[in-house]
């Protein structure tokens, strides 16, 4: 019992990674249709700029003991970094092709994957760089179950930023813009939106989510980081996205959970851990089989 | 016309060609290694095959080509390779060059591919006249870039391929490192007979070669000596938890854990198990050898403190041309080389020797050349190159302590 | 009957016409004077790539399923092949006398090649039927994953030789190199392909399958079974793209799973669309374009900047990527739209005007 309370710790923790890009995934897919292939190497590049904090002793985070704001400030440092390459991105490279077939989109995030993963790796070359905050990796016992500080901290926060983007969505003026242009983006110019604010602010968004995943993955996880750390964790973010339902926000949380409870728990299978990727992807295709739109999903009429 | 029509015609025409029977350009017949056996693999090896020939080397000055990933998913080792052959390089040339010729090295990229392997490797061979050839780091990718190089009868060195085919391809081929096989059983011999060891889980990336067949071989030899496999589980190397994997060996009561790996990964699987509190004992084997190891595992007395693996030198070793090597390294790179650059230094290495004794940029002359190396004294330890191709070097048990690794035991090939 | 005359005819015209080529560009490449042997690396490869976009046009241009799942029709075609050739007949081929060995060799590689390409239309039939109840994104996530798993699943397998089984990650080694340097049986297949896809183009066959694409529902509503075609697209571009598998397979001489991974799915679909989906020409030219431009800029100068000095093989990637994007921004439709290049468009010198 225990075992498989483990398992789920574990997955949840994962799961929250995934969440956390899986967000900027599915808010971008909302307002664009667009699938932003490059979102894993924001992921990435928040690492590295959490990596470059940690070198330079910024915060107080040379230390052994860094002071709790200094872990604060780095995450939002990296949260700033990535919202300026989010925005540089939108409007480089994913503007100009916003009113082209959507596959010419995905084709120009591909490119912008490949990109970034190259312009990393000249830059801070191919051996794994670390970021690790070592006075977080702590461990706590919960009855048998353990849990790093880290892990909690790192669970806690990417849940409350969840909570605090549910907000931002529901209740405000941008948030409603949001979900206007996600509706039918003519409709929303026409009805004042500013259609290129909001989406520049939508890719802003995501990419300051997937920044906070990445700095958080590389401090308190303490992951090596190499200018591949964003591929994998993209795509299962993406395999996570569209299992809650792509474009429904709630859907991409919980289909990132789910996706990693169940990793979790084929990982730790000895007959089944080789095949954990395959898992992953065949309970994504069964629940696609049930509901098409995915777990959250409206399923919508077909227009004739 | 119809769809039949366009699939049976489509099959037709692929039936015409069929019995006609155009097989031309063929590069011989290719397959190699069919058993395991050392006759087999050295009847493989000496097997006679038509050569192409390549164009002449470059004369004025000795061109070595060196390929790897340097771009790829697995760059960390190309790059790791591509830094030990820059410092035996910056050495040969400081020291006058080979044959009273400048060297120099052109890098060609494969991103872990084999079409680019292969057309990286006859680029370099055709386009940049090389003499010999350096490289890669994973067995398949070195296996099609080998091809190619005995086809043309271009020599080649593969710093880490640990793969017992890669030098069953032909006579041009060679290697500096240890096969899956020795690793693999010495690690378990040493776990049973030193460390008394029985019960032992392993965790082995999945989409490695390197991984995977030493965890074969252990297992067997493991199973041979009375011990058990409590449980087996895999990784892939983008994975950054290892959670649920340590979870599962956690309750299997296992004395130790086998993590035939990569340093990038080893580390955070170590800090995760101790954070799980598994107090079990970490085995690995040469990949785990980098400075990158320890600042993974949280630095210095933490995780992996008091882990084995196998290796081939260790940094600590006294003999003057290993700390040579490291200091150079250190000097030229900011940070202490890993066994991937220590190898590479040492195929360099070899490979000038090499062509110092072979006297001329000739391609057979350099091929006897590197198969008579004998007692070669390389930063990896003392080695002699075999009629396989192959090295017999003596293989290290070194143990996590603190920020070094400390010798405890050698064994014999 | 004649009609079948005639294409018979056609095909032994074809497969001479590519003998000639073959035998042709095998001594310019071979030729130690003219010491062309690299270019090798422009042709084959291309070739290879070539059918792999051609067949996934079909299925992704053509009748407008988006599949990312490539690569793993790919992967089933050349184990199974590979498994095939090494197993069962490499013995057989072995005891023909050597002055028949090649076309021995040649026969057996075409049943691989069949075996190949009927096992991966399997696949895309498996593939194909549950996933047709998905569209656009979610059809394309699931095809990937279908074709990781199809990955994944020979990435386990048991390591070769002991029983039967296709290597694992260390890959299936020795398979039989039937099809020489491949430029022949490359070429060969892209022919094939682009024969295939280019009739059912002009066939009433087409018409559904670009209906298919324009507008499902009025396609469905005019009395066309889009399951149907939406299926035959998945089985026939799997099909080819098994066979591709195949001669990959008996050119290397060793399948590692490493080389059937999403990167190779995406690169296909990326030359897809930058040919222009739909565009048969596009394919062709985008198939070999890219990898073609990923080999040439091997080429490319050292230079020294901001105290570093880069190689091609540290920006071979970058520039790749900008081209890409940059192709991107400037050639929104793909480099032919929904054109073709045939013989038509150099016999009529009219200016017709655009149909709307």
């Amino acid at each position: 019992m225990e075992q498989y309370l483990q398992y789920v710790v574990n997955g949840v923790q994962q799961g929250a990674i995934y969440a956390i890009i899986a967000v900027g995934y599915t808010m971008v897919y909302g307002v664009l249709r667009m699938i932003n292939f490059a979102h894993g190497e924001v992921y990435m590049l928040g690492a590295f700029v959490a990596h470059l904090c940690v070198i330079n002793g910024l915060y107080g985070l040379g230390s052994d003991n860094p002071p709790a704001w200094g872990i604060a400030a780095m995450v939002l440092t990296c949260m700033a970094a990535c919202m300026a390459i989010g925005i540089l991105i939108e409007r480089l490279a994913y503007r100009p092709v916003r009113n082209a077939p959507r596959l010419i989109a995905l084709i120009t995030a591909i490119g912008m994957s490949f990109l970034l993963q190259n312009l990393a790796l000249l830059w801070f070359q191919a051996s794994p760089k670390y970021a690790s905050v070592e006075s977080v990796s702590r461990s706590l016992s919960l009855g048998g179950i353990s849990i790093s500080l880290g892990q909690l901290i790192l669970l806690v926060s990417s849940l409350g930023m969840m909570f605090v983007l549910r907000i931002l969505v529901m209740k405000t003026n941008f948030g409603r813009g949001m979900r206007a242009v996600s509706e039918d983006m003519g409709a929303a110019s026409l009805m004042g939106v500013n259609v290129d604010k909001v989406i520049l602010g939508t890719f802003a968004i995501g990419a300051a989510l997937a920044g906070a995943g990445g700095a958080m993955t590389a401090a308190f996880v303490a992951s090596p980081i190499t200018p591949y750390f964003g591929f994998m964790p993209g795509l299962k973010a993406f395999v996570s996205a569209v299992l809650g339902g792509i474009g429904n926000i709630p859907g991409a949380v919980l289909g990132g959970l789910l996706l990693g409870v169940i990793e979790a728990f084929v990982a730790g299978n000895p007959a089944l851990s080789p095949y954990r990727d395959a898992v992953a992807f065949a309970v994504l295709i069964l629940v696609l089989m049930v509901r098409p739109a995915g777990l959250l999903g409206r399923a919508t009429a077909e227009k004739v | 016309m119809d769809i039949k029509r366009a699939l049976v015609a489509s099959f037709a025409m692929l039936a015409v060609a069929g019995l006609i029977g155009c097989n031309s350009g063929g590069s011989g017949s290719g397959k190699i290694g069919g058993g395991s056996s050392a006759e087999s693999r050295l009847a493989e090896r000496n097997k006679e095959r038509k050569r192409d020939k390549a164009p002449d080397p470059v004369q004025d000055k000795i061109v070595i080509g060196v390929y790897g990933d340097f771009t790829g998913t697995n760059s960390t080792f190309g790059q790791d390779t591509k830094e030990g052959v820059a410092i035996a390089l910056e050495e040969a040339n400081a020291a006058g060059g080979v044959l009273g010729l400048p060297i120099e090295v052109v890098e060609e990229d494969t991103r872990t591919d084999q079409t680019q392997a292969r057309n990286a490797v006859t680029k370099l061979i055709q386009k940049d006249k090389v003499l010999a050839v350096l490289g890669e780091v994973a067995s398949s990718m070195s296996i099609a870039g080998g091809k190619v190089c005995d086809q043309y009868g271009v020599p080649m060195i593969t710093p880490s391929s640990t793969n017992p085919k890669v030098t069953d391809i032909g006579q041009y081929i060679f290697r500096v490192c240890f096969l899956d096989d020795f690793q693999g059983t010495s690690m378990a011999r040493y776990a049973v007979n030193d460390l008394g060891i029985k019960k032992i889980a392993i965790l082995y990336d999945v989409e490695s070669d390197y991984s995977v067949g030493l965890k074969d071989f252990f297992k067997a030899e493991l199973a041979k000596l009375g011990g058990e496999v409590t449980h087996e589980l895999s990784f892939k190397p983008a994975d950054t938890d290892y959670r649920s994997q340590l979870t599962t060996i956690k309750n299997s009561k296992a004395e130790a854990i086998y993590i035939p790996g990569y340093y990038k990964s080893v580390g955070s699987i170590a800090r995760q198990a101790r954070e799980l509190g598994i107090s079990a004992k970490l085995l690995g084997g040469d990949g785990w050898s980098s400075s990158e190891l320890i600042p993974g595992a949280g630095g210095p007395g933490k995780a992996l403190e008091g882990a084995y693996f196998t290796d081939h030198f260790s940094a600590l070793d006294p003999n003057e041309d290993v700390q040579n090597f490291v200091k150079k390294y250190e000097a030229k790179f900011k940070k202490k080389p890993s066994a991937l650059a220590a190898l590479a230094y040492d195929a360099a290495k070899v490979l000038f020797q090499s062509i110092e004794s072979a006297g001329s940029q000739d391609r057979a002359k350099l091929r006897d050349a590197i198969a008579n190396i004998k007692d070669f004294k390389g930063v990896t330890g003392t080695f002699s190159i075999n009629e396989h191709g192959d090295v017999l070097k003596t293989i290290t048990i070194v143990q996590v302590k603190g920020n070094e690794f400390v010798m405890v035991k050698t064994l014999e090939p | 009957m004649k009609r079948n005359l005639v294409l018979v005819g056609y095909m032994a015209i074809t497969v001479g016409i590519l003998l000639g080529a073959d035998a042709f560009v095998s001594y310019l490449l071979s030729s130690e004077r003219l010491n062309l042997a690299y270019y090798r690396a422009y042709i084959q490869v291309p070739l290879y790539y070539v059918t792999l976009a051609v067949s996934l046009n079909l299925i992704n241009g053509i009748t407008g399923q988006f599949s990312l799942g490539h690569a793993g029709f790919v992967c089933v075609g050349a184990y199974l092949s590979a498994g095939f050739s090494y197993y069962y007949s490499e013995g057989w081929v072995q005891n023909f006398a050597p002055s028949v060995q090649p076309m021995a060799q040649g026969a057996f590689l075409f049943v691989a090649a069949l075996i190949g390409g009927l096992s991966a239309a399997g696949a895309g039939l498996l593939v194909g039927i549950p996933c047709l109840r998905l569209r656009g994104d979610y059809l394309a996530i699931a095809t990937l994953g279908f074709g990781e798993i199809i990955r994944i699943i020979f990435e386990n397998t048991q390591a070769q030789g002991e029983r039967f089984g296709f290597g694992g990650a260390r890959g299936f080694n020795d398979v039989p190199m039937w099809a020489g340097n491949g430029f022949f049986w490359n070429a060969l297949l892209a022919v094939a392909c682009i024969a295939v896809c280019r009739n059912f183009l002009k066939s009433t066959h087409g018409l559904a399958f670009l209906a298919v694409r324009e507008d499902e529902v009025a396609a469905e509503a005019m009395g066309i079974n889009t399951t149907r075609y939406k299926t035959l697209a998945f089985i026939i571009g799997a099909a080819f793209a098994g066979m591709a598998g195949t001669i990959f397979a008996h050119q290397e001489g060793v399948v590692a799973p490493r080389s059937f991974s999403v990167e190779i799915s995406i690169m296909v679909v990326a030359m897809v669309v930058l040919g222009g989906q739909g565009s048969i020409t596009g394919a062709i030219v985008a198939g070999a374009g890219l990898t073609a431009l990923s080999e040439a800029l091997r080429f490319m100068p050292k230079f020294e900047a901001i105290g570093r000095e880069f190689s091609p093989s540290d920006l071979r990637m970058v520039v790749f990527a900008l081209v890409l994007i940059l192709a991107m921004i400037f050639r929104q439709q793909g480099l032919f739209g929904h054109r073709e290049i045939g013989w038509k468009s150099f016999r009529f010198r009219r200016r017709k005007p655009e149909a709307a």
